[in-house]
């Protein structure tokens, strides 16, 4: 191991450190990006003008672009341009321009039109004359020579955050004024283009140079992957690639109703994506081109949906469906997105649909991405296998440590605001710790002992990583069924160590200790079998004893009369750390605010005076439940002369690593310290004082000794009383400053494991003054510096727009201050975390550095499976006919969350989605088979819900099948071995091994299959298939439908009406004993119904004729209007308000058909519909 | 019964008493595990199965090493099995790789119209064959899912709802609109239609559950005690 401990800074430095130790990658990663920055005089846009339209018309009428003839325009518009847009620099990109697709010509007219200039080196060699510029537009590529030139690109132009300005990057002395383009082709726009710079410059905080770059690099290629390091924004990159190629599509109107797919992204990361591209200006005009398509919609609405065009963020499941049912065919498509490539399966709908949309579209491009390196490096050959998923071939790496991100994310102007924290752990905390890591390495070592596990690799160390648990779940699968049950419950302990240990970090000491007592004491209630292996372990007992301390002791009363309870609970040490913190940032935004707020108001920035102060605040507190709302007592504020002053609202983010801990941080900001603790304390004594009795004996420290739980309600009681009386100090409140001003708190906490984007968004939209970080995570800590990057980069921007605004000089005006502090506790298993997980990183991404220098496959286009050859020995006739018509496979669309139908289509069938009543598969027209996981069968067999299943699938289909399906990674084997050895002597149906005979002897005509994997499957189908005719799928979806009405001929084979039998069984008072004398006495279950109690008491005995006389007859109307009712009476149960019907209905007993009957009571009723 | 295939009516009887299995089986490592059941070992060249579970249950064992080695044999086996209501093949799993030979003994066992089961260890072999011989007579109510017992509301809704094409929604508002289920079982089509929710379809799924004789073929039968 590498890193472990030795490093001696900790937080941002120490990454920064440790990303320069690594250096630059022996790789080329040092793409040369270049910057080159220009002066452009205003009012000479009409010279780019001229440019571009002249290109144009060249494209439009293809003519072959003399280079040299624009050669000149480029440079003056470059120089004129570049010179007028001021500090906006331009960014030159190079592209290899043999990989980029040609363009269809009518699009490239006006697409993003790129031009620009550019020297052919790069970066030029800063002592270097000033290279020629050269300048070709986009179809007229054919001078590029073999291998990269730097021919193409994309114009960038605007700020990055208008996405129609030019970008901004910093200018690198020493290198020249190259050139602009113009991006919107129409050219009557430059001014438009400048005004919206203007507008947007602070709506959004700006894309970053390397998110630039990575977004054209992306682009670049048709199919590429790009793989990013952990929280530098793949979800903005995302969006500005949509953006951009949702753009060029929108030019053309033939490409604009081809739709654009985004796959692999759950429900509410769509939302949020979608979220953030409707609150962006440089989405204005393209929002309603991006739609979250979900199952809502239907399969109509899906189709008219996706006719129109744009770009839809899909469920693959449905877009299967669709593809095979012909509803959307693939050359349609523009192309693809795959968001989180490495999640990705092999089987899963997501490959499904990229191979569809491959297959029938070669074309189109696919574009994945990924924010995480460690996922595409677990396990042999992960990457390869997922860039053959997606097919694609090129590969781009962001890391960290790239040159590029370095350089944007350099952190020396704002690193002094950095605050780490570092806390010396207590010493009790550091003690349970080491207890608690004695345990997780004692269970880990009990573990080994197992004969049929190899824990390989995996060490204690490992065990404080975020992977632990996937990586041990990877161990077990395949050998989970052969484990004894020490072995699982050894399993289970670890879990609960692992969450042990961190929530001795998150939470206080009386949390923990509740935490730790139902852990222990889970199992005990009947089952000792489920208490932790190790409660009996010296350090198990050392741990109980020291959290129980933490909490409270009991000591004999000093004038020795009973006991008495001594507190010793501590608020949680970074507790005051936070409060403080948050102090002094309201206390530093207050003194700073004054002197710079006319300033900032005008250069837009963050100070808004606007606050309605009438009204409530109402803290958003993260959609959480607690809505605190601040009463401001701020009527003065108003009558402040200058109002936009009178407010200060020091903005604070907190980051909270999960829920819990989120819900806790708010309670203490809400009632301070002292009243989060004692509530805590007061709710946990309350709980053990009333609960103390039903503690089982036996685990030492936890039970309770003689009188201690008196001493406990004692305790509870005098909490109680300290908690009323208890002043709120909370942190929110609204307060006045010296000088008369108002300040209004606004404290948001977020959590960690809250959707990803989601801390991006939070702090793009609040711009706080502070973060604080309760404990370190890799993702949040990467976003605070892309935010902080960008929010430099935003001021910057901020400059040019006073410039244009009005004349005056522009005045450096410091960026907004912006403090982070990082809390960390020294030599804890947090901090070892946090190294851990950087340090998988890094290791992961040199592994994918080195992968992608060797990277030597090619992804070949897949080409259309065909049905395996059964048999040579068949005629020449038959294999022609076989050709003709591939074999069909009928599948249910329920069935595509499964990955069965995939390795089908893989194998040659044809897939026909189809909604069927009965089965899963119809694999002929005799052959029907559902299809069932061993879970599921587990389940189904326990509901009862195979039993339907069964005798539908036996009733409709002469060969039904029952599929029971076995997870290749989890081992060949429904029972664990362990369990068959020590199968109860009596021979019983409660489990899966006594259900199976029970299904077989009943279902005679039902077969199983046992299949190990999906293809073992799909090779059984295709044999079973041999000879049989092709599924008919509208005869398997209409089973249902004649249900009722079996067919003429299956009439007369009816032995036995089952649907009413089956409704017999259900009544109260049915037994199996019972039931077929009373069928057969009544006839039908109407007559039943109109049996009297006399004769039911014959049939059924009295007790069960009374409970089916009852449940007959009683009402279920809600109100239940009639309570006079005896069991002999036949009471109807009418209205209240229909006293004729309840009169007649005592007569139709004897003649339930009688007309008149009937025609009163539809009478009666026809009024109320 | 003595004049069918696959085994000779003493054997058939004696496989009420006890699993019967034939002589050589006392070799198959699995008839130790077979503990709690009597077995019963016969020379009977009649007897085609390799265990008797029971007079309608015929079983046979393969386990896939054997199949492997000896592709024809299982085919001839399932061939000659002959009569009975149940036919089970039961296989016992000892291969690593078991996916070759298991495809063909599925298939041996769908095109010989047998049921398969597999077990991966003697004991579990075992297992199921005692479970199918004591299982013989027994119904289907352990498979059926249980009535759930609670207010007479619950319980009509679900009553109601066994009925395919009948929901939830559908239970309750036929609740509220007739109250009872008695009331339910007189009404007729014109009166369910009037019910929010129920349509053509619905309305004969009901009265063909109400209405239609539970033994369609004892018609007669039935016509004569319900005079009652």
């Amino acid at each position: 191991m590498r890193i472990s401990g030795r490093r001696p800074l900790f937080g941002f430095r120490a990454i920064l450190g440790s990303m320069k130790r690594k250096a630059v990658c022996p790789d080329a990663h040092s793409f040369p990006a270049a910057a080159c920055h220009g002066l452009m005089p205003g009012g000479l846009v009409k010279a780019a003008h001229r440019c571009s339209r002249e290109r144009h018309r060249r494209s439009r009428e293809r003519l072959p672009v003399q280079r040299s003839q624009l050669r000149v325009d480029a440079a003056t518009v470059g120089v004129e341009v570049g010179g007028w847009l001021g500090a906006e620099t331009v960014q030159l990109l190079r592209l290899p321009a043999s990989n980029t697709p040609p363009q269809h010509p009518a699009a490239s007219r006006s697409a993003l039109l790129g031009s620009h200039a550019g020297p052919d080196s790069w970066p030029p060699p800063p002592s270097a004359p000033t290279p020629p510029l050269s300048l070709s537009c986009r179809p007229q590529r054919s001078s590029a020579g073999p291998g990269y030139t730097f021919e193409e690109s994309h114009v960038v132009c605007g700020t990055p955050s208008s996405g129609k300005g030019a970008a901004v990057v910093k200018a690198q002395p020493g290198s020249t004024a190259a050139g602009v383009a113009t991006r919107r082709a129409t050219t009557d726009s430059l001014h438009d283009l400048l005004r919206e710079v203007r507008d947007a410059s602070l709506a959004e905080l700006l894309m970053l140079e390397y998110q630039q770059l990575a977004v054209d690099e992306w682009l670049a290629s048709p199919a590429s992957l790009a793989i990013l390091g952990h929280g530098l924004g793949v979800q903005k990159i995302l969006l500005e690639t949509l953006r951009r190629v949702l753009a060029t599509a929108q030019l053309d109107p033939e490409r604009a109703k081809r739709p654009i797919i985004v796959l692999n992204t759950t429900q509410e990361e769509s939302e949020l994506l979608a979220k953030r591209a409707s609150e962006d200006p440089k989405w204005t005009g393209l929002q309603s081109k991006l739609c979250v398509i979900g199952s809502s919609l239907g399969v109509d609405g899906r189709k008219a949906a996706l006719a129109q065009g744009g770009a839809f963020i899909v469920n693959a499941r449905l877009l299967v469906t669709d593809l095979l049912g012909d509803r959307l065919r693939p050359e349609s498509i523009e192309g693809v997105f795959v968001n989180h490539a490495h999640d990705v399966g092999e089987l899963s709908a997501d490959a499904f649909v990229l191979r569809l949309f491959r297959v029938g579209n070669q074309k189109g491009f696919v574009r994945a991405i990924s924010d995480m390196p460690d996922r595409l490096v677990r396990g042999q050959g992960q990457l390869e296998k997922v860039m053959q998923r997606c097919f694609v071939s090129d590969l781009e790496i962001w890391p960290r440590i790239r040159k590029d991100v370095q350089q944007c994310l350099r952190h020396e102007e704002w690193e002094q605001d950095v605050h780490q924290i570092t806390l010396e752990l207590p010493q009790d905390v550091k003690d349970i710790q080491g207890h608690l890591l004695n345990i997780m390495q004692s269970t880990l070592q009990e573990l080994q002992k197992d004969p049929n596990l190899d824990l390989g690799h995996l060490q204690v160390r490992d065990s404080v990583s975020p992977a632990f648990e996937a990586e041990l779940q990877q161990v077990l699968d395949p050998v989970w069924l052969s484990l004894g049950p020490h072995a699982r419950r050894l399993v289970s302990d670890l879990k609960g160590v692992r969450r042990l240990l961190t929530e001795l970090l998150r939470s206080d000491a009386v949390e923990f200790h509740r935490m730790l007592e139902s852990l222990c004491t889970s199992g005990d209630a009947g089952n000792p079998g489920r208490a932790p292996v190790w409660l009996q372990s010296h350090d198990a007992q050392s741990c109980l004893r020291l959290a129980k301390q933490r909490v409270y002791e009991i000591r004999p009363s000093p004038d020795g009369s009973g006991q008495v309870l001594q507190r010793n609970v501590r608020p949680h040490a970074k507790w005051a750390r936070i409060v403080e913190a948050v102090d002094r940032t309201l206390q530093d935004v207050a003194e700073r605010t004054e002197p710079e707020l006319p300033k900032s108001q005008k250069g837009g920035s963050f100070e808004f005076g606007s606050l309605n102060m009438a009204t409530r605040i109402s803290l958003d507190l993260d959609d959480s439940d607690i809505e605190i709302t601040v009463q401001p007592v701020v009527k003065r504020a108003r009558t402040l002369p200058d109002a936009a002053g009178s407010v200060v609202e020091p903005r604070v983010l907190i980051i909270a690593p999960d829920d819990r801990s989120r819900r806790q941080l708010s309670t203490l900001l809400h009632r301070g310290p002292e009243a989060t603790l004692l509530d805590g304390l007061d709710r946990y004594l309350r709980d053990r004082s009333s609960r103390g009795r039903d503690v089982p004996t036996g685990i030492p420290h936890s039970e309770l000794r003689f009188g201690e739980m008196a001493v406990l309600a004692r305790e509870a009681e005098a909490v109680t009383q300290e908690l009323d009386e208890l002043q709120p100090s909370s942190t929110l409140q609204a307060r006045q400053l010296p000088d008369g001003r108002m300040c209004h708190p606004r404290i948001d906490i977020v959590s960690a494991e809250d959707t990803e984007g989601q801390l991006e968004v939070r702090l793009a939209e609040m711009r706080p003054h502070a973060v604080i970080v309760f404990e370190p995570t890799l993702h949040a800590i990467r976003a605070f510096e892309v935010y902080c990057a960008s929010a430099r980069q935003s001021h910057g921007a901020s400059i040019v727009k006073r410039e244009t605004g009005s004349d005056t000089a522009p005045t450096q005006q410091a960026p907004v201050a912006f403090h982070v502090y990082l809390m960390v506790f020294e030599e804890s298993v947090e901090k070892s975390r946090f190294e851990k997980c950087m340090m998988q990183e890094s290791e992961a991404v040199d592994s994918l550095i080195r992968s992608r220098q060797h990277l030597t496959f090619r992804v070949d286009p897949p080409t259309e499976a065909l049905a395996p050859e059964l048999s040579s020995r068949r005629g020449g006739g038959w294999r022609a006919l076989q050709g003709m018509t591939k074999p069909h496979v009928v599948v249910d669309m329920r069935e595509f969350r499964s990955t069965l139908p995939f390795m089908l289509h893989l194998r040659g069938l044809v897939v026909e989605p189809v909604t069927i009543p009965v089965g899963d598969y119809v694999l002929s027209r005799d052959i029907c088979v559902e299809r069932k996981a061993v879970t599921d069968l587990v389940q189904s067999l326990q509901s009862g819900r195979l039993y339907q299943q069964a005798q539908n699938l036996c009733h409709h289909y002469d060969n039904p099948l029952l599929l029971v399906e076995f997870d290749p990674a989890k081992g060949f084997m429904l029972q664990s071995t362990y369990h068959i050895q020590r199968r109860e002597i009596e021979v019983g149906t409660k489990d899966v091994t006594g259900k199976l005979p029970l299904v077989i002897l009943h279902f005679p005509k039902l077969k199983l299959i046992w299949s190990p994997s999906p293809r073992f499957t799909a090779d059984i189908f295709l044999k079973l298939k041999e000879g049989r005719y092709q599924p008919d799928s509208k005869a398997a979806a209409a089973i249902d439908a004649e249900d009722p009405e079996p067919d003429e001929g299956k009439v007369k084979t009816v032995q036995v009406n089952t649907a009413a039998l089956e409704v017999l069984r259900k009544l109260p008072g049915v037994t199996p004993g019972n039931m077929h004398s009373l069928a057969r006495r009544a006839g039908t279950l109407a007559g039943i119904a109109d049996l009297p109690l006399e004769a039911l008491v014959e049939v059924m005995g009295k007790s069960n004729a009374e409970q089916l006389n009852t449940f007959l007859h009683s009402s279920c109307l809600p109100p239940a209007p009639t309570q006079d009712q005896g069991a002999e009476e036949q009471v109807p149960e009418g209205e209240e308000d229909e006293p004729a019907a309840a009169q007649e209905e005592q007569e139709p007993i004897e003649d339930p058909s009688g007309e008149e009957w009937e025609a009163t009571r539809a009478e009666e009723h026809s009024p109320e519909v | 019964m003595e004049t069918r295939e696959g085994a000779s009516g003493t054997s058939r009887r004696q496989a009420q008493q006890a699993i019967v299995a034939k002589a050589r089986q006392q070799q198959n490592p699995i008839v130790k595990y077979i503990q709690s059941t009597p077995i019963d070992f016969v020379e009977d060249p009649e007897l085609k199965p390799d265990f008797l579970a029971g007079p309608e249950t015929a079983v046979l064992f393969i386990s896939l090493k054997f199949q492997r080695l000896h592709q024809d044999y299982l085919k001839g086996k399932v061939q000659s099995l002959g009569d009975f209501r149940n036919r089970v093949l039961l296989c016992k799993v000892d291969l690593e790789q078991p996916e070759e030979t298991l495809e063909q003994v599925t298939l041996a066992a769908f095109h010989g119209k047998v049921s398969l089961l597999l077990a991966w260890s003697d004991a579990e072999a075992a297992a199921y064959l005692e479970t199918l011989y004591r299982c013989q007579s027994k119904g289907a109510e352990a498979l059926k899912r249980r009535v759930t017992q609670g207010d007479s509301r619950a319980r009509f809704q679900e009553v109601l709802s066994t009925i395919k094409g009948i929901n939830k929604s559908d239970a309750a508002s036929l609740a509220s609109r007739f109250g009872s289920f008695a009331q339910i079982a007189r009404s007729t089509e014109k009166e369910f239609l009037h019910c929010h929710g129920i349509g053509d379809k619905k309305v004969k799924q009901l009265t063909a559950v109400l209405h239609k004789p539970f033994f369609p073929n004892e018609q007669s039968q039935d016509r004569g005690e319900r005079g009652f």
